[in-house]
């Protein structure tokens, strides 16, 4: 059943001809669903010669459910097929993201085929991308320099060898004639489990020895006592740094569930602790401030904080407040928020507040806009905050909950520790006072978890004036503890409530200040404080990039989410909800996706250092440290190449690329063409990509991968979502790419086949025979996704007990028709049944028609609660935040929200960068396009041909700008304004003016997802053919390179010390009109 | 192209230049045939996809051009038919009323050429015929079409006849059509009612009295190119005097057109509101080189200055510039009423070629244009030959 | 040598007047016999009856979504003969976001070519900084009731349906635009035979091997099914030449499917019903809220009605 070859549309037709002969022999029980498929002459729609012809889009056999990657959104679509071809893609009425409420998960896929869900534009473009023209085929070879777009194609398993075995790969290139490069198969130095684990406990010794010569000595002993293994490390002088194995680094940009935990699994079997995704380009500060909220005490500790975020219930919020988010054209997503607002706001039953520096269409719904000055979010923060303090408009009640048993009794879920006692010296916050070191209570010997002893301090609250220990997770003794307490404990500790210290902070301006400060008129920031006040937990602060995406993102997101804190409505039905999904890993339950016997282990400091605070390491030298240290946020994207371009804190030897576009989508991302550029810095670049793009074209070999409407992947949900879901991406049409063999197996080639080869050929344990364990191989994607998929059937509960029904023969009917155009590679009821097993097979099925596992809408909530609660401690005040130190400048980092400067690693204030250029840039999205994915769609072209440098009229006129002229966008960092692209290729950074009053003047943004240079805009070359790009592909402008370089660290963006976020809003520029 | 060089043309000219001059004229004809056809060959092999008319500007050139044709045919017929019966000086002679006959057959071919062409299906031209609503001013005008080319073929046969009672009567039917459809192409754009710009009772009119300019500018052309039958003094006064009349009708119809011209367009700026983004457009905006410089100062102005001369010569180049002017003219009507479309932001909406409202016809649109011209003097020429030899066949004199 | 009877005699003259008098009757007539309502050529009655079990199988959820109400209604009005039904669409401005979503499901759904578009979705700005709004306008077919583009076919390729869909039959059209120019919302556009992307991937090399896919786009050679026809365009075919525009997705409503803007308009928006059914939901918002027309002074009557 090959169906690859569409050129022979001859021999497509004959098999389809078959197929339909196939759907012909069946008998659908009700074939009525469409009762006019055939209607008959005299039943004609018009009257005509011509026949009329059935509607075939609307027959359950012709669609396959499955989940939209055009947009991280990841609505559930239906991919409707018409002679095989994709041509048409709807909303999955399965999905809660497409139809409000979702059709019941127990509908019958006849029943739910004639009703179709609302997706965006893009969406519905998506069989665009995946039929792109200049989707890759063959494994692609680097056959000039670097950047120089040359390309031969070989054979994959010769590639996957030349990787592995390493020697003079590229002699054949004019100057690489000696370059020798190390393979995998030496890279993966450190083998051996044991030996693995030993070094990783010493090492971990090491980094807890706080002093510098016991560390040194420590050093010494791990030499000796691991002699014969110092030459897989790095450098045995810095034992820290880890194995060689941690040469090779795994990034990635956009990674869902399944291919998430294949790559992970990946790395693990390569021993490597690199493997870092593209989080901070995106919202980093976002996750990594709600992962320091979320932080848990326990063990004695703060920890197990989760990297996520809130969103407002959009669906039940009375008023919401939207800060930095761009509902309408972005965000997660316009199909699933959208319908849950307009109808509200049309029936006056929800208000919304937009702050934003943009007139947004968001705004044009919006009771009142507040355009702020970019940058300066937890400044009008602050000024709500102080009104809402002072004029006592929060959520007494919540705040004063100091532990979850006084949570349970007044009724909340969560709990935050606004009353918990701070110790204050110097006049500054430090640690939570503890219990037991001020003698109001004793310390217990407790277990933890994983059964370690520790001695449980108890934290200290105020109960009516007087000190009182307190129990966090304590469900028994509620103990509910005094708002504002500024006083010195009997021992003589200086101490504060966290709520005062947030007070105190607020009021550090008068709400006229913090109102200029932000730009924003004094009237209009009391006026939103007030009415957010006024829904008691029906009200939220729903807040995206907007504030994050600065150096101050971290203090801007927990600025406003201790707003949203301040109105206690966590969990709460039209409050701050958050995620919830069906696992798929299945651990104790069906199939254990995660068990990795065999799996060697990885110790080191990351090549992003994060996790880690810089102070204990062997590296540590003083501040400012050559580079940023992360302690509390992971996935830096802006540190993966830059850092390897500093060999900081090792060199790295190979770089692993799946799905990310670093140079395109980070501001300042030109450097980063420099680095991947740099032969000795980066010996080895392998990238996965489904064509030729802005960064993949940097690559020493390309392989092609299989697009979203291809492949297998869990999408998972966002917190808008209040339904517990797991959309399930699954391949819908033949794939474009061609076969290879891995384990023995025919598979197209993928992110998946070649992650399974060169795991065959570097023996890697965790894959192939037993991979998963006794009798569990993974020798094919399918035994991880028809396994995972059963997982998501099988549910949560060990006994099955949470199983969904078995899919009856009309479904097994429909899904096997559905697919038949998908070739055996790909598709085999056989095999998905054997790898399943009998029992689960009805059920997969069950799961797969419906496109995922859907909880009924009707299930999200109960009563004024959400039905799956965040249900734990919120952190108003972080101590584990105030404990590390920001490596650039050596200070404390802040444990609670405040106004902070736009500042560059070292600390300073950008004013020589702002000197000369008046505009401040910022970018936005528009609903046309993402970032490198959605510009191969002709489709989108008529609605935004190019995009322009938005600029207000009285910006223009004092700048003398003409509407439609042509303007070059520089900045102090990137004079020149244009993209340095490698290889002695430049695109000068031009875009025409548009005029538009819905920019604040001052400022000036454009829309993402133009200005490109590969990804089909730009000429290559494939085996001495020269293939021209699209020009339209390459219109518009995308300024990302204006933004500026961090001065003090030379070769990436500004970034957020704390919570890793890059700046995209903070760069000034000029305008400089070309003619 | 000449047809028939006399001893002595009436403008004096000598033979031997004339000779010189009909060698220009031929190869001027071949390029022009060889420019056309290639036209048509691009039309035929891109379809429309090299047309610079889309569909908020659906009709460009050809239909300009088709409008102008028409014009032309019903003018020249009008005049040879009325000139005919009222037996005015360069009219009277049979010889003269078919020439008039053949230069509006001639200028009506092309016509249907141009909108063949310009239709998306071309082959489906004749299901007008075939499956008409008259509710539609083009399908009424198409039928109106069709007969007066029958009626004026039969009046063209009974010419040849020694003496026929039907001549006449035919003469005044056709000439009833011929001054009925030139007005109807007016009404073709007046029918449009949701359009300000066209829906103007004015248009008719207009378009009437381009008609008769036309007719009369195309005739004096056509006898200046072919001279008098045979010299002698009293032929070439009664050509002086027919040539005076004819430059006296295009001199009164140009006048008549821009009386009412003005009177359309002014109004507009007494009452500013309704349709003056259009009149903006044509007077100020993009089209004012075709409005001010093709049809005001090249197709009125210099004309008229031109007819009021006492040079013959000029005249001919006159009336030819008139011709040019009323084609430019033609396009001031058709373009400016669809430009403005009056949905806000459309153009924004949806970007393309062809959904914007800005029109500037393409090459292929041009070339296409000289095929309609080569055709049109192809038959002219085919027309006034045919209309010596079957005259001298008939006995009659030529 | 007949010259010599100058001037019309009697005879003459009396014919002349009798063929202009004949040729003028003949031509009222045929005006007048075309003015006067024909009998609708598309089916009626019994046969235009649809028994839809669409939606049967599922219950009402509590405050079930639009879509979902108007397509349990639409599944009831597909049960009346067409004579019985009357389409119309509101637009509630007030919840219209700008998507282009209703844009490209229509594109999608009727594999529109470069240049076509049934539904255009037009911003406008008004106001100055910071007292600004944006406001979006959809634009599809008005369907108009007494439509300004359907006098004008020469051919009677386009007309009014007794449900009152617009539509055009393009085996008839010839492709002349006068219609385009007729309609005062410029809701039809022409295809000029155009498709997508003819530029990508050039010298990409082709066949089995070939490693980088470069062949022309599949999708867009996949017949549509408007009218509940098949339209392949191949050849330059119909519907290529033909005055294109929206037809409420007749084919969708065929099947107890909404019209692919109103399925797919993700601020929910856009509706659409019978208006004989008073019960349904664009009556219900018809009476309630403010509704206007778009230019109502041209007379079309359109069928399309905005809630601002
Ligand atoms: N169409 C489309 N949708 C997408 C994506 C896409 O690429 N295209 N990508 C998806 C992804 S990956 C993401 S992360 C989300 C992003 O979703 P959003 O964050 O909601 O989208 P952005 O357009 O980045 O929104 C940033 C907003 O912040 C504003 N802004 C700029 N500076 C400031 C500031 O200092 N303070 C405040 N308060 N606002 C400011 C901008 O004007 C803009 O409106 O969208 C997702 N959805
Ligand atoms: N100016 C500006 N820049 C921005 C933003 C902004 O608002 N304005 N937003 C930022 C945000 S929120 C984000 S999340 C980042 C995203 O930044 P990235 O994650 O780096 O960008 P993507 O567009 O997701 O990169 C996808 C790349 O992977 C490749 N690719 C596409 N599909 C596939 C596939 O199916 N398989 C494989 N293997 N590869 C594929 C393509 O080459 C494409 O270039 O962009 C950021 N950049
Ligand atoms: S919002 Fe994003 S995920 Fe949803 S349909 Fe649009 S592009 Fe796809
Ligand atoms: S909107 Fe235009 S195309 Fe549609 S019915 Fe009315 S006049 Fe005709
Ligand atoms: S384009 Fe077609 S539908 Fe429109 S008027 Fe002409 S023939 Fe009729
Ligand atoms: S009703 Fe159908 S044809 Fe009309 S605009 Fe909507 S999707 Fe397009
Ligand atoms: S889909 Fe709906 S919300 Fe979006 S533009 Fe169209 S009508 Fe407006
Ligand atoms: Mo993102």
């Amino acid at each position: 059943m090959n169906n690859r070859d569409h050129d022979d549309t001859r021999s497509r037709r004959n098999f389809l001809a078959g197929g339909a002969l196939l759907g012909g022999a069946l008998l659908f029980g009700r074939s009525d669903a469409g009762a006019s498929n055939k209607p008959a002459k005299e039943n004609a729609v018009m009257r005509s010669p011509r026949p009329d012809a059935p509607y075939e889009l609307v027959k359950p056999e012709n669609m396959i459910y499955s989940a939209c990657l055009q947009c991280n959104t990841g609505c559930g679509i239906s991919c409707k097929h018409q002679n095989g071809i994709i041509t048409k893609i709807d909303g999955n009425p399965y999905n809660p993201w497409t139809l409000l409420p979702h059709l019941p998960y127990a509908t019958h896929p006849e029943d739910a085929a004639p009703v179709d869900g609302s997706i965006c534009l893009k969406g519905q473009s998506g069989m665009q991308t995946a039929y792109d023209p200049y989707r890759i085929r063959k494994v692609l070879k680097r056959a000039g320099k670097r950047g120089e777009n040359k390309w031969v194609t070989i054979p994959f398993d010769q590639a996957i060898k030349e990787i592995c075995d390493g020697g003079k790969l590229f002699a054949s290139v004019p100057g690489e004639e000696n370059r020798n490069i190390e393979g995998l198969s030496t890279l993966v130095a450190l083998r051996d489990a044991k030996t693995m684990k030993a070094m990783a406990a010493d090492v971990k010794a090491i980094l807890d020895e706080k002093d510098k010569d016991k560390k040194k000595a420590l050093v010494e002993e791990f030499k000796t006592k691991h002699a014969a293994n110092l030459d897989k490390l790095i450098d045995p002088n810095h034992p820290d740094l880890g194995p060689r194995n941690n040469q090779i680094v795994l990034s990635w940009g956009r990674l869902k569930g399944g291919r998430g935990d294949l790559y992970k699994r990946f790395a693990d079997g390569l021993g490597t602790v690199n493997a870092h995704g593209h989080t901070t380009v995106c919202q980093g500060s976002l996750y990594f401030t709600c992962k320091a909220i979320s932080e848990q005490y326990t063990g004695g500790k703060f920890t197990d904080g989760k990297k996520f975020y809130w969103q407002a219930d959009t669906e039940n919020s009375r008023f919401i407040f939207f800060v930095g988010a761009n509902l309408f054209e972005a965000n997660y997503g316009p199909p699933n928020r959208t319908v849950r607002l307009t109808g509200n706001l049309v029936s006056g039953h929800t208000k919304i507040a937009v702050a934003d520096p943009r007139f947004s269409k968001l705004a044009s719904k919006a009771w009142k806009w507040l355009p702020l000055k970019p940058g300066t979010d937890a400044a009008l923060a602050l000024g709500m905050m102080r009104w809402i303090l002072e004029n006592k408009r929060y959520d007494a009640k919540f705040l004063s909950c100091a532990n979850k048993a006084a949570a349970v009794a007044a009724g909340e879920t969560s709990w935050c520790n606004a009353t918990w006692l701070v110790e204050i010296k110097d006049g500054k916050p430090g640690k939570l006072v503890r219990a037991a070191d001020v003698g109001i209570a004793q310390p217990e010997q407790r277990k933890t978890k994983d059964d370690k002893e520790y001695t449980e301090k108890f934290m200290v609250v105020m109960v009516e004036g007087k000190p009182t220990a307190v129990d966090p997770n304590d469900t028994k003794t509620p103990v509910v503890g005094d708002l504002f307490v500024d006083t010195t404990l009997p021992n003589g500790t200086a101490v504060k409530s966290a709520l005062q210290i947030l007070l105190e902070n607020a009021q550090a301006h008068s709400l006229k200040e913090w109102a200029d400060i932000a730009g924003v008129r004094e009237f209009d920031m009391v006026a939103v404080a007030k009415e957010l006040t006024r829904y008691g937990k029906q009200a939220a602060v729903d807040v995206h990039r907007g504030p994050a995406q600065h150096t101050n993102g971290f203090y801007n997101v927990l600025a406003w989410m201790t707003l949203n804190m301040l109105l206690g409505n966590f969990d709460a039905k039209g409050g701050m909800i958050k995620a919830t999904t069906w696992d798929t890993m299945g651990k104790g339950k069906l199939f254990d996706l995660a068990a990795h016997p065999g799996k060697t282990g990885s110790f080191g400091i990351s090549s992003i250092r994060h996790g880690v605070d810089y102070e204990k390491t062997t590296l540590f030298q003083g501040y400012p440290a050559k580079r940023n240290w992360y302690p509390l946020s992971s996935d830096v994207y802006e540190e993966i190449i830059p850092s390897i371009g500093d060999a900081y804190p090792y060199p790295v030897k190979a770089l692993f690329m799946y799905m990310g576009a670093p140079t395109y989508s980070l501001p300042a991302g030109q450097t980063n063409i420099e680095i991947l550029c740099n032969l000795e810095r980066l010996p080895l670049f392998i990238a996965s990509d489904i064509l030729i793009g802005t960064s993949s074209m940097y690559a020493d070999y390309i392989f092609p991968d299989l697009s979203y409407l291809e492949r297998w992947e869990f999408q998972g949900s966002h917190p808008s979502v209040p339904n517990k879901v797991q959309p399930v991406r699954q391949p819908a049409m033949a794939p474009i790419p061609e076969d290879c063999t891995v384990f023995g197996n025919r598979v197209p080639l993928s992110f998946e086949s070649m992650i399974l080869a060169f795991a065959e050929y570097l023996k890697l344990p965790g894959f192939g025979e037993n991979g998963f364990g006794k009798d569990l191989d993974l020798k094919h994607p399918d035994e991880f996704y028809i396994r995972a998929v059963a997982n998501l059937a099988f549910g949560e509960k060990p006994d099955g007990s949470q199983a969904v029904p078995d899919a009856d023969e009309r479904e097994m009917r429909i899904f096997r028709e559905a697919r038949r155009f998908l070739p055996e590679g790909v598709y085999s009821e056989a095999r998905w049944k054997k790898i399943s097993g009998e029992k689960m097979w009805p059920k997969v099925v069950y799961v797969l028609n419906r496109g995922g596992r859907f909880e009924d809408h009707a299930k999200a909530y109960k009563g004024d609660r959400v039905a799956h609660p965040y249900a734990a401690l919120l952190n108003l005040y972080q101590e584990k935040t105030a404990s590390t130190v920001h490596a650039g400048t050596g200070k404390r980092n802040a444990g609670i929200t405040a106004y902070m400067p736009i500042m560059d690693f070292h600390g300073k204030e950008p004013v020589d960068l702002r000197k000369d250029h008046a505009l401040v840039l910022i970018t936005h999205r528009s609903i046309i396009h993402t970032k490198s994915r959605t510009i191969a769609d002709p489709w989108l072209n008529p609605l935004l041909p190019e995009n322009a440098v938005l600029v207000n009229p009285a910006d223009a006129r004092k700048l003398g700008l003409k509407e439609g002229q042509s303007v070059k966008v520089v900045s102090a960092t990137n004079p020149s304004g244009e993209w340095d692209l490698g290889a002695g290729r430049k695109k000068p950074m031009i875009g025409k003016v548009a005029f538009t009053q819905t920019m604040r003047p001052g400022v000036t943004s454009f829309v993402l997802g133009f200005g490109h240079w590969a990804t089909g805009a730009g000429d290559f070359s494939v085996d001495g053919t020269l293939i021209k790009g699209e020009k339209r592909r390459a219109a518009g402008i995308h300024a990302n390179a204006a933004m500026w370089v961090d001065p003090a660290l030379k070769n990436t963006c500004m970034l957020d010390p704390v919570g890793g976020s890059v700046s995209f809003y903070d760069t000034h520029v000029r305008l400089v009109p070309v003619v | 192209m000449t047809a028939h060089v006399s001893a002595k043309s009436g403008f004096g000219w000598d033979t031997g230049a004339a000779a010189s001059w009909s060698v220009i004229l031929w190869l001027l004809w071949i390029a022009l045939l060889a420019a056309g056809l290639y036209g048509v060959a691009l039309r035929f092999t891109y379809g429309h996809q090299l047309a610079g008319y889309g569909s908020y500007v659906p009709w460009g050139l050809w239909i300009g051009l088709y409008f102008l044709a028409i014009g032309m045919s019903g003018g020249a017929f009008v005049l040879g038919a009325v000139g005919y019966i009222l037996d005015l000086p360069g009219f009277g002679k049979r010889s003269e009323l078919r020439l008039a006959i053949v230069l509006s057959v001639a200028a009506l071919i092309p016509a249907f050429i141009g909108v063949a062409l310009d239709l998306g299906h071309t082959w489906r031209l004749f299901s007008i015929l075939t499956s008409p609503t008259f509710t539609s001013m083009m399908a009424f005008n198409a039928w109106m079409y069709n007969i007066f080319l029958v009626v004026a073929a039969v009046c063209w046969l009974l010419s040849f006849a020694r003496d026929s009672l039907w001549l006449k009567p035919l003469l005044v039917l056709g000439a009833f059509m011929s001054v009925l459809f030139p007005s109807q192409s007016g009404v073709f754009f007046e029918a449009v009612r949701t359009n300000d710009f066209w829906h103007s009772p004015i248009l008719s009119v207009l378009f009437l009295a381009s008609a008769i300019a036309l007719g009369g500018a195309g005739l004096l052309l056509v006898r200046a190119l072919i001279g008098p039958e045979r010299g002698g003094e009293e032929v070439e006064a009664e050509t002086a005097r027919s040539l005076n009349l004819l430059r006296i009708v295009v001199i009164v119809a140009i006048v008549v057109y821009e009386v009412f011209e003005f009177a359309e367009y002014s109004i507009a700026f007494w009452s500013p509101g309704a349709h003056s983004p259009n009149v903006v457009f044509l007077l100020f905006g993009d089209y004012w080189p075709v409005f001010w410089l093709l049809h005001i100062l090249l197709g009125v102005i210099v004309p008229l200055v031109l007819l009021l001369t006492a040079s013959k010569g000029l005249w001919a180049l006159g009336a030819f510039l008139a011709v040019v002017g009323f084609a430019a003219a033609r396009m001031t009507v058709l373009v400016p009423g669809q430009i403005a479309g009056q949905i806000p932001g459309l153009q924004a909406a949806f970007q393309d070629v062809r959904l914007a409202y800005h029109y500037s016809p393409t090459a292929m649109e041009y070339l296409v244009g000289c095929f309609m011209v080569a055709v049109g003097t192809a038959l002219l020429y085919v027309g006034i030959k045919l209309n010596r030899l079957l005259a001298q066949r008939a006995g009659l004199s030529v | 040598m007949t010259e010599s009877k100058k001037r019309m005699d009697r005879r003459e003259f009396v014919l002349a007047a009798g063929l202009v008098g004949a040729g003028t009757a003949v031509g009222v007539a045929a005006i007048v016999k075309d003015r006067l309502k024909t009998e609708p050529i598309d089916p009626t009655g019994e046969g235009t009856v649809r028994n839809l079990s669409v939606l049967k199988n599922i219950k009402p959820q509590e405050h079930e979504d639009f879509l979902v109400r108007m397509q349990r209604e639409l599944v009831a009005a597909m049960a009346k003969p067409v004579e019985k039904r009357h389409w119309i669409m509101v637009i509630d401005i007030r919840k219209c976001i700008g998507c282009f979503a209703c844009t490209i499901g229509c594109v999608a759904e009727n594999k529109l070519p470069p240049g076509v578009v049934y539904r255009p979705v037009t911003t406008q700005e008004i106001g100055e900084f910071p007292n600004i709004q944006i406001r979006f306008v959809p634009r599809p077919c008005m369907h108009c009731n007494t439509p300004s583009c359907v006098a004008v076919c020469p051919v009677k390729a386009t007309w009014k349906r007794p449900d009152g869909v617009v539509v055009i039959d393009y085996d008839k059209c010839i492709g002349c635009r006068y219609c385009l120019n007729a309609c005062p919302y410029g809701a039809r556009t022409s295809d000029f035979g155009r498709y997508y992307s003819s530029d990508a991937a050039e010298g990409a090399r082709t066949g089995k091997d070939r490693p980088v896919e470069g062949r022309t786009l599949p999708w867009q050679h996949e017949p549509n099914n408007e009218y509940a026809k098949n339209w392949d365009r191949k050849d330059h075919s119909s519907p290529v030449g033909n005055a294109r525009k929206c037809h409420f997705c007749l084919h969708r409503l065929e099947v107890g499917q909404l019209p692919m803007c109103v399925t797919t308009c993700i601020g929910r928006a856009t509706y659409f019903g019978d208006e004989n059914d008073p019960n349904s939901l664009v009556v219900e918002l018809k009476t309630k809220n403010n509704v206007q027309t778009l230019i109502p002074h041209w007379g079309n009557q359109p069928q399309c009605f905005y809630i601002v």
